[in-house]
């Protein structure tokens, strides 16, 4: 009886070390101010490090509400420089400075950053330099701009870049706007950024939890395009919400899960996940 | 004068406070964001200080964003400017969604225009055009009235908050702000009551606790003699944190009831 308790115990334990959790501190898309809802933003936990994934105003407080240690930073990870999607990136780094302040829980640590144009990131490191003491820091900021293709793998976590077609391109320039492949224990999380469809995604999936924007899309059309392409998610969650989520959620819920059935959610600010 | 006369002439002489963050620079603090104000004077908004998060609140307490006529930084630390660029993303995207923005100017006034420089890169990928339809209008400003338009006046005078220089410009500023015969006075990040005293006398008086003790705020106030009208604390720091109502009757045992402590959310009518 006790052994089996305990076999018990070890293998709760080690599905919890080799399971992901998704926080999510921003469900909104570029709109106005909803209520309730901020601008997208989440962070994957994973082996006691927080992989950010886009940091809308507000991320970081959220975050640290929902008793998360931002100390725990170990990346950040921008899928294109439009203010909803970066516009709380200063002051994320601005409040792990200031607990690091207290228990140097960074110190002598690298975060890196990961942005599909550095320009932004200047104007970040322009506002930094002028607050308290030119924020200067004992832990380093590595930034770094990205393409497609396995952009980050460390601690049993990699993350892939895929470019889309949210904004326009033009021959022989980068790419500037990207979805995520997240692997880590045998599990993928996909995050579509912001898109022009599943074309821009399907080659990403199939995957354990799809993590797609209704900014740009009826939810509804999303599902009927992921029944018919045949690589349905695990999971799916609707994030970055668009006019018809913010207007009538239920509503928009029903519709989906007539197509797609139990495993969709249209998740708010705050939810954690486990994948 | 009818009634309805009467009720338009008050209103137009209507002198509010809208109260978006009141917390200092610490780590995050459940329901309290980091410093911004406007002061609402005949339709318009007059912004001081924007800390993260102020056009979200301030949009939801019902405020139009569209009316905002001008900006001013006290200082270049984040919990005063991390919010600005959401701001202006926030105006330009109601103007594009709603309209009425087009021939407008926002002023923006900085104690130093590199912060602005900051903020242009920053939102330049998000938005090639920051403000259409309208104007942005952004200087550095220094001691003296820095603004006059539509009967409001905003005057600066410098804090020694921040290190200076012999030679350099300061780069920390307090503000008294006159309408209607009234004076706001939001003294910014200061070194002390001698950095904002030349501003007074005041109608309404708001300052920071993030460097300053409430009670020693109130001491000097009542040994000066100046008439300050109701005083309130903002920018609070960790004993006001720790304690508002002990803090605030601490402040309370010296100059009565005209001492408060103010929150997130409150609109002050002056």
């Amino acid at each position: 009886m006790g052994e089996s308790y305990l076999n018990r115990a070890v293998e709760f334990q080690l599905r919890e070390e080799q399971s992901m959790r998704i926080h999510l501190f921003g469900s909104c898309s570029g709109t106005e101010p909803m209520p309730n809802r901020h601008h997208t933003a989440f962070a994957i936990e994973w082996k006691g490090g927080l992989y950010w994934f886009d940091a809308g105003e507000n991320c970081s407080y959220t975050a640290h509400m929902m008793g998360l240690d931002l100390q725990q930073v170990r990346a950040v990870f921008i899928s294109h420089t439009h203010m909803d999607h970066m516009g709380g990136l200063g002051n994320l780094l601005w409040n792990m400075r200031k607990l690091n302040e207290r228990t140097h829980r960074i110190s002598g640590k690298t975060v890196e950053l990961y942005l599909p144009d550095l320009r932004p990131w200047e104007g970040v490191r322009e506002l930094l330099r002028y607050t308290e003491g030119g924020f200067a820091i004992d832990f380093e900021l590595k930034a770094a701009e990205f393409g497609d293709g396995v952009i980050f793998s460390k601690d049993g976590l990699t993350v892939t870049a895929l470019h889309n077609h949210h904004l326009a391109h033009q021959e022989g320039e980068p790419w500037r706007s990207f979805g995520f492949a997240i692997d880590a224990g045998g599990k993928r999380v996909v995050y579509t950024g912001d898109t022009k469809g599943l074309e821009d995604y399907k080659a990403l999936l199939p995957c354990d939890m799809l993590l797609a924007e209704t900014g740009h899309h009826p939810p509804v059309k999303v599902a009927r395009d992921l029944l018919e392409s045949g690589v349905q998610p695990g999971v799916l969650c609707f994030i970055h919400h668009g006019r018809d989520i913010l207007a009538d959620a239920a509503g928009q819920y029903r519709e989906v899960r007539a197509v797609l059935g139990e495993r969709v959610r249209i998740l708010d600010d705050q939810i954690t996940l486990r994948v | 004068m009818c009634t309805e006369e009467k009720k338009a002439a008050g209103e137009e002489q209507e002198l509010k406070v809208h109260l978006f963050g009141s917390c200092s620079g610490i780590v995050p603090v459940p329901d309290r964001h980091h410093t911004a104000l406007a002061v609402e004077w005949r339709g318009g908004l007059y912004w001081f200080d924007a800390g993260e998060t102020c056009s979200y609140t301030a949009h939801m307490m019902g405020l139009d964003l569209r009316r905002v006529r001008a900006v001013f930084l006290s200082h270049p630390h984040l919990d005063h400017t991390g919010g600005l660029a959401n701001l202006l993303w926030s105006i330009a995207k109601l103007g594009r969604r709603e309209g009425g923005m087009e021939g407008k100017r926002i002023d923006l006034l900085f104690p130093d225009i590199r912060i602005w420089n900051g903020v242009e890169m920053f939102m330049h990928c998000s938005d090639k055009d920051l403000s259409p339809g309208f104007a942005l209008a952004a200087s550095e400003y220094r001691d003296g009235v820095i603004y006059s338009g539509d009967g409001l006046t905003v005057t600066a005078l410098h804090t020694h908050h921040l290190p200076h220089q012999e030679g350099e410009p300061w780069r920390a500023f307090g503000f008294a702000i006159d309408a209607g015969g009234r004076r706001i006075v939001y003294t910014g990040d200061t070194g002390g009551f001698g950095d904002y005293r030349a501003l007074l006398p005041c109608d309404l008086l708001l300052t920071e606790t993030g460097h300053q003790q409430t009670a020693a705020v109130a001491r000097c106030l009542k040994e000066s003699g100046l008439a300050f009208g109701e005083l309130c604390f903002l920018h609070h720091g960790q004993a006001v944190l720790a304690d508002p109502e002990g803090q605030a009757r601490a402040a309370q045992e010296i100059l009565g009831d005209r001492v408060r402590i103010l929150d997130d959310g409150t609109t002050i009518r002056v």
